[in-house]
């Protein structure tokens, strides 16, 4: 659905108010593998659709559905678990992976039940032939093809012979034909859940000693180093959960820039974070627990000079990176990406240097000349308190630093109209002025209430 | 001659000796480069911007020595406490992004610290900061890091600190004025590492390219008469 039309749905009914988020395929794909995970307990084999974008989960429940009372319980127990993660699916079971997909998409809503399709065995060709073409996983441009010749469903294409089918269409068709009918095997490419690396520790007595805490995380990261370079990982994302006596456990985050299994350095980490924390409570146990881990990529050191190179390859930028990161937080230390907005607010982004996944569209240059944008923007614009008004621009006294400014040069008016789509429309005049002290200030006079705030600072 | 006030001479000498051309990187604008001894900043040492207030023109001078001592593959870290930088108007001004690091402390201490940490980096080119307080030690300590890594660290200050003890090897007043032209700087050198004279010098920046040049060529002519009438007084 459009955004514009969504906005329409929700003014004409006014009780909701409409959240628009930008559409981002590797969130959604994200959150697909975390459900392929969390679908290991009804399958030891899950998989994700290969079909762009993948938006269907395959799982081979082959032998498993006694150890759930058979197929209709396997399939109500998967439901009511997705449910309750508030998750509306389609599901289809069949005996091959081809023909599940074609049910869960073109077969449900038959037989009284809108979100599953089962075909037992011995009618699954049957229902199976009476799907559309479209259930055999085919590109558009084939289905709008076939579908001009007057096939509509895979009943219609069964009779005819199989080289002409091939040489008209190619061997893709009688592929997905073969998988959808059990007569050629089809794969499952399985999500695997990340292997658990934690460590923990629970003291004989409950303590507070800072030092023995310490001591005790120095060799729970010894630990888990050893845990990760069984598997040849390196952690990108570190807890440390303290559980107290009384109080609610706490935790230490660590984000690494790049994957480590080097203890010192992380101990390091850990320990700058130490520095300023305090305890709730006596601690009575501590884990440790590497949440996001990568396979470990070994290279060579730099020799002397990273000029040229991008200095995510350089371990001391990294180094520099975890440790302000381990300190002033990981979301204070960032790069900016630029965003084709006119609105000054919306025309960047940032992104944490460490946990980041590229997103959204970015923008490699500005389209204005150094003079025309401030280098200090504030986060708020500030409400100026103006003198004189000037009918046809900007007010020749307002208020600034407790100081009575008065103009003596400006340009603009430019006026900036957006943000309708985000249900905030901007409409303002900015103009950049320069005091008789000579210092450079943007501002604005916001159109809808006629008011005037200052935006920005020139350096 | 007691060792240690021969040490402490030696130090002082090696402190006053001019560096080596190969570590200068200049300040992104010949004029003001022109009244600087060594024709621009020594890597490895703090430069300091003094102003009025943050509309006063020093953090776009700021930012292009930061553009200079970067050369197009260098890292920039820019320490925003007050969370007030907009990236567009640096990208405007050739400042490449991709290659910038941002960090935003939450209060004083953690600005010195992440100070300390970015000039200490070796891979780090220029640390571009507006930190308002420093005691002397903290100023010593980030003047220490920067000679060890040879990083550049530019800071710009409030005019206030002036009075107050400075580790940096050049420091800066900067004043905005009118002109009917462009955007008109006067630059102050109020100190520099090896050079006593105080000079200055006046800063125009073009409205529509951004280019900086000077505002009155005029200055140099007296500042010339004045080494002709030195140098006749120590030929007589």
């Amino acid at each position: 659905m459009p955004v514009a039309e969504a906005t329409g749905l929700t003014r004409r009914h006014g009780r909701y108010t409409l959240h628009v988020e930008p559409y981002d395929p590797s969130t959604d794909l994200e959150a697909l593998e975390k459900l392929a995970v969390w679908c290991h307990r009804f399958s030891p084999l899950v998989g994700i659709d290969e079909i762009q974008p993948p938006e269907t989960l395959l799982l081979d429940v082959g032998g498993v559905t006694s150890l759930f009372g058979g197929e209709e319980s396997l399939i109500g127990q998967t439901r009511r678990g997705l449910q309750q993660l508030r998750l509306n699916v389609q599901m289809g079971l069949a005996s091959t992976l081809g023909a599940a997909w074609a049910l869960a998409h073109y077969g449900c809503g038959e037989a009284g039940q809108e979100h599953l399709a089962i075909a037992a065995s011995d009618q699954s060709q049957a229902s199976i032939h009476r799907l559309p073409l479209a259930a055999l996983r085919l590109p558009a441009r084939m289905l709008e093809t076939l579908q001009r010749l007057g096939l509509v469903t895979i009943a219609d294409l069964l009779p005819l012979p199989r080289g002409e089918l091939k040489a008209r269409f190619g061997g893709f068709l009688l592929k997905r034909l073969d998988q959808i009918l059990d007569q050629a095997p089809e794969m499952i490419v399985p999500v695997r859940s990340a292997p658990d690396f934690e460590v923990e520790w629970c003291f004989e007595c409950p303590t507070s000693h800072h030092n023995s805490i310490q001591l005790v995380i120095k060799q729970l990261v010894e630990r888990l180093c050893v845990l990760l370079r069984r598997h040849q990982r390196g952690v990108l994302l570190m807890i440390c959960d303290l559980h107290y006596q009384h109080a609610p456990s706490t935790h230490l985050e660590v984000g690494l820039f790049r994957p480590s299994i080097d203890p010192q350095h992380l101990f390091q980490l850990v320990h700058v974070q130490l520095e300023n924390f305090r305890l709730s409570d006596f601690v009575t146990d501590i884990s440790l627990r590497a949440t996001s881990s990568t396979p470990l990529v070994c290279r060579q050191e730099e020799f002397v000079t990273i000029k040229g190179r991008d200095y995510k390859d350089s371990s001391r930028i990294a180094s520099l990176v975890e440790k302000l990161s381990g300190r002033v937080g990981r979301l204070n230390v960032v790069r900016y990406i630029l965003q084709n907005d006119a609105q000054p607010e919306m025309a960047y982004r940032a992104e944490p240097l460490i946990g980041y996944r590229p997103r959204g569209k970015t923008c490699s240059a500005v389209s204005f000349t150094p003079l025309h944008q401030p280098l200090h923007l504030l986060p708020e614009p500030l409400l100026l308190q103006v003198m004189i008004v000037d009918a046809n621009g900007p007010p020749s006294h307002f208020q600034y630093h407790d100081q009575q400014q008065h103009v003596a040069r400006h340009w603009g008016p430019e006026r900036i109209e957006t943000g309708w789509w985000r249900q905030r429309n901007v409409r303002r005049d900015y103009y950049r002025v320069e005091t008789t002290t000579g210092q450079r200030l943007w501002i604005f006079r916001c159109l809808k209430y006629g008011s005037w705030f200052l935006h920005g600072m020139f350096g | 001659m007691h060792t240690k006030v021969r040490q402490l001479r030696q130090l002082l000498q090696e402190m006053e000796r001019p560096v080596t051309d190969e570590s200068q990187v200049s300040s992104g604008c010949w004029p003001l480069d022109a009244i600087l001894p060594r024709s621009g900043f020594s890597r490895g040492s703090l430069v300091e911007w003094l102003v009025s207030d943050q509309a006063s023109g020093a953090g776009l001078l700021a930012l292009l020595a930061a553009r200079q001592a970067c050369g197009g593959s260098g890292i920039l870290v820019i320490v925003d406490c007050g969370r007030l930088f907009y990236p567009p108007a640096a990208a405007a001004f050739q400042i490449q992004l991709d290659r910038t690091i941002v960090v935003h402390p939450v209060n004083e201490k953690d600005e010195c610290w992440a100070l300390d940490q970015a000039l200490r980096c070796p891979h780090v080119s220029a640390v571009l900061a507006w930190p308002r307080r420093f005691d002397s030690r903290t100023f010593r300590r980030l003047q220490l890091a920067a000679a060890a890594s040879g990083c550049l660290g530019l800071f710009v200050r409030p005019v206030v600190t002036q009075k107050e003890p400075s580790w940096a090897d050049v420091r800066l007043l900067v004043t905005p004025e009118t002109s009917r032209s462009g955007w008109r700087l006067h630059v102050k050198l109020l100190r520099c590492r090896g050079h006593i004279q105080k000079d200055f010098v006046e800063l125009e920046i073009d409205e529509q390219t951004g280019e900086i040049h000077a505002a009155h060529p005029c200055p140099l002519v007296p500042r010339l008469a004045c080494s002709e009438t030195g140098s006749r007084q120590s030929q007589a």
